[in-house]
């Protein structure tokens, strides 16, 4: 079978109390990628998560998985992992005997157990903590013990709800490295759904932001992170300004156009006539200090600093300007203080702006 | 200063009535049962009055097990997917039923063992055995206990823990049996002890429905009075206050591990 571990939803809907929650949607996910879901809470990424391993049935549409038609199927017949954000560790049982569950349910003989659970241990650094109850480890223990409980399964595919949110920042960070070492050492499909945007950056090969039950955008991060499809993208991805502007004059993928009395140049991918509103996105580390007297640097802003922030590796900035405040993030060593003080004339250039459509 | 006074002032008038109104009298119930004459202190000590033939002892004690323990487990069934329905389950008339459980709580016990009386002696139920019709009655004082410490340990359950079952393959019933059942037991455990308590101490309802025969300990206290030997009354009522604060303790520890 060469589709194992892949996974289609097609118009895919779910409502409650009258509220679309998840509103048609199509994603192909392909088998053995690392997929993330990302998007704020109340966007239906979770719903979706739980829709695809048959925790919610949905009002239409269709799920398959690995090439079978699964939407009609309960939750214990569709072989999906599942990582919970609480793990949902059982209790009562030892952490091998947790990890075990599963194959127990499949009746496999205590020999293979004993070696499936024994090799899982190894990958995921919990092979002396086998006869401990769960509530004796701590939480990044914890959601090893889930992730190796999902795993034991041989699950088609993994679905991993917010399986970070409950660790410290350091922790996480560390664990977020630990899944991508195991999902490229088992090859098995992720499906892991988060708000957090570094999270889903670091680990996928793809992003779906999500937003009121629909997919905004589909790509690789680098995709979604440098060519944001929409307004909502743009403002929830990185962090960007995203100025009102109108266009002035539009040749293939150059744009130039006018934001109150400044003029700003860049590229897009969508169809601009002048006079069109459109939205210019301005990632907050592409502006550089301009030298106010020289020439240098396209997409020159001058304002009055009005707030200037210290946050160890770079400085955040907001400018007044004559059409609207804007906000910098410059390196630490680009900023001399003495020179850069609130209350003073300082122009900023951009070095990259994209043009979006208007929502 | 003078609030700490006041304070310690209260707080020794509470031990001293405790111990006055409550510890003195058991502990001469408790003197009493060992004691051959009918001295207020006792001169030396014998267990005759817990063998005697004429106390019951045996057979109370017989009866109690025989009512109580059938009734909890009775109970406890009923209480189960009660407690499913209540804590997981939407439906008109919930809060309703909320209360009926706790219905049996509230009514006076002689009303209701008047009513269960007149039931049993109107209808068929008259020729039944009275230990079956003292198991039923009994269920229904087991049951507000019981089921609302299950409704209480259903509500405190992870529905992920059912969820991550359900997904590791685990159809309803089997996840019912291996993860359900295995983390409410601590709430089945405590709702069954205190309902036991509860039953192995009901005297009013159960004196309505008393056959020759079929006496539990708790009515024999009051039956061995009629002998006109205090000691004899002392010693089976010093074994029903054993065997309930043995099961109040339990079930206090229990749902004190529980809480942690």
């Amino acid at each position: 079978m060469g589709n194992v571990g892949e996974v289609v939803l097609r118009d895919l809907t779910k409502r409650y109390n009258g509220q679309t929650v998840v509103n048609g949607i199509s994603i192909d996910i392909r088998p053995g990628e690392f997929v993330s879901i990302l998007g704020p809470s109340g966007c239906g990424k979770t719903t979706t998560l739980r829709m695809i391993a048959g925790l919610i049935t949905p009002d239409s549409g269709a799920i398959e998985i690995s090439g079978r038609p699964v939407t009609k199927l309960p939750p214990w017949d569709r072989n999906c992992g599942f990582v919970f954000q609480s793990y949902a560790l059982f209790p009562h049982l030892t952490v091998f005997e947790n990890i075990a569950y599963g194959l127990r349910i499949r009746k496999w003989p205590q020999a293979r157990i004993e070696s499936k659970v024994k090799e899982l241990a190894d990958i995921l650094g919990l092979a002396d903590f086998l006869q401990r109850r769960p509530r004796m480890l701590s939480g990044g223990q914890q959601q090893r013990v889930a992730v190796a409980r999902a795993l034991a399964i041989e699950p088609d595919v993994m679905l991993m709800d917010e399986p970070l949110a409950n660790l410290d920042a350091k922790l996480r960070e560390h664990v977020r490295f630990e899944l991508r070492r195991i999902q490229t050492q088992t090859g098995v499909t992720v499906v892991y759904v988060t708000h957090d945007q570094a999270e889903a950056f670091a680990l996928s090969d793809r992003v779906i932001v999500m937003n009121h039950g629909l997919v905004d955008q589909i790509g690789s991060p680098m995709e979604v992170y440098t060519r944001p499809d929409s307004a909502f993208v743009a403002s929830f991805v990185g962090s960007n300004n995203m100025l009102p502007v109108e266009i002035l004059e539009s040749h293939g993928n150059t744009v130039s156009a006018r934001w109150g009395d400044q003029v700003l140049q860049g590229r897009t991918w969508k169809e601009f006539s002048p006079g069109d509103g459109a939205l210019a996105v301005i990632a907050a580390q592409d502006f550089q200090l301009a030298d106010r007297s020289g020439e240098g640097g396209r997409n020159r802003l001058v304002g009055t600093l009005s707030e200037m922030v210290f946050l160890g590796t770079h400085y955040r900035l907001v400018l007044q300007t004559t059409a609207g405040s804007i906000f910098a993030e410059l390196p630490r060593a680009s900023v001399d203080p003495a020179v850069c003080r609130v209350g003073e004339k300082v122009t900023l250039s951009a070095s990259e702006v994209l043009f979006i459509l208007k929502d | 200063m003078k609030q700490i006074n006041l304070f310690r002032v209260a707080t020794w008038c509470a031990v001293a009535l405790t111990v006055v109104f409550i510890l003195c009298p058991l502990a001469l119930v408790f003197l009493q049962s060992f004691n051959p004459q009918l001295t207020l202190i006792p001169k030396s000590f014998t267990l005759k009055w817990y063998t005697m033939q004429a106390g019951g002892l045996g057979p109370a004690l017989r009866t109690t097990v025989l009512v109580s323990v059938p009734a909890v487990l009775i109970g406890l069934a009923v209480s189960l997917p009660l407690g499913y329905a209540m804590a997981r389950c939407e439906f008109r008339g919930k809060e309703f039923i909320r209360q009926l459980i706790l219905l049996p709580i509230v009514i006076p016990g002689v009303v209701l063992g008047l009513a269960y009386l007149q039931l049993v002696n109107s209808t068929a139920l008259r020729d039944v055995h009275p230990i079956p019709i003292l198991i039923a009655a009994h269920t229904i004082i087991v049951i507000p206990y019981a089921a609302r410490s299950i409704i209480a340990g259903y509500e405190r359950l992870d529905r992920a823990l059912e969820e991550a079952s359900a997904t590791l393959g685990g159809r309803p019933a089997l996840t019912f049996w291996r993860v359900t059942l295995p983390s409410l037991m601590p709430a089945v455990f405590a709702g069954g002890l205190l309902g036991f308590s509860r039953s192995v101490n009901d005297f009013v309802i159960t004196l309505f429905l008393i056959q020759p025969g079929a006496i539990p300990l708790s009515v024999q206290v009051y039956q061995t009075t009629q002998y006109g030997i205090p000691q004899l009354t002392s010693a089976v009522g010093t074994v029903l206050l054993i065997c309930s604060l043995l099961f109040t303790i339990i079930a206090e520890y229990v749902l004190r591990v529980e809480v942690q």
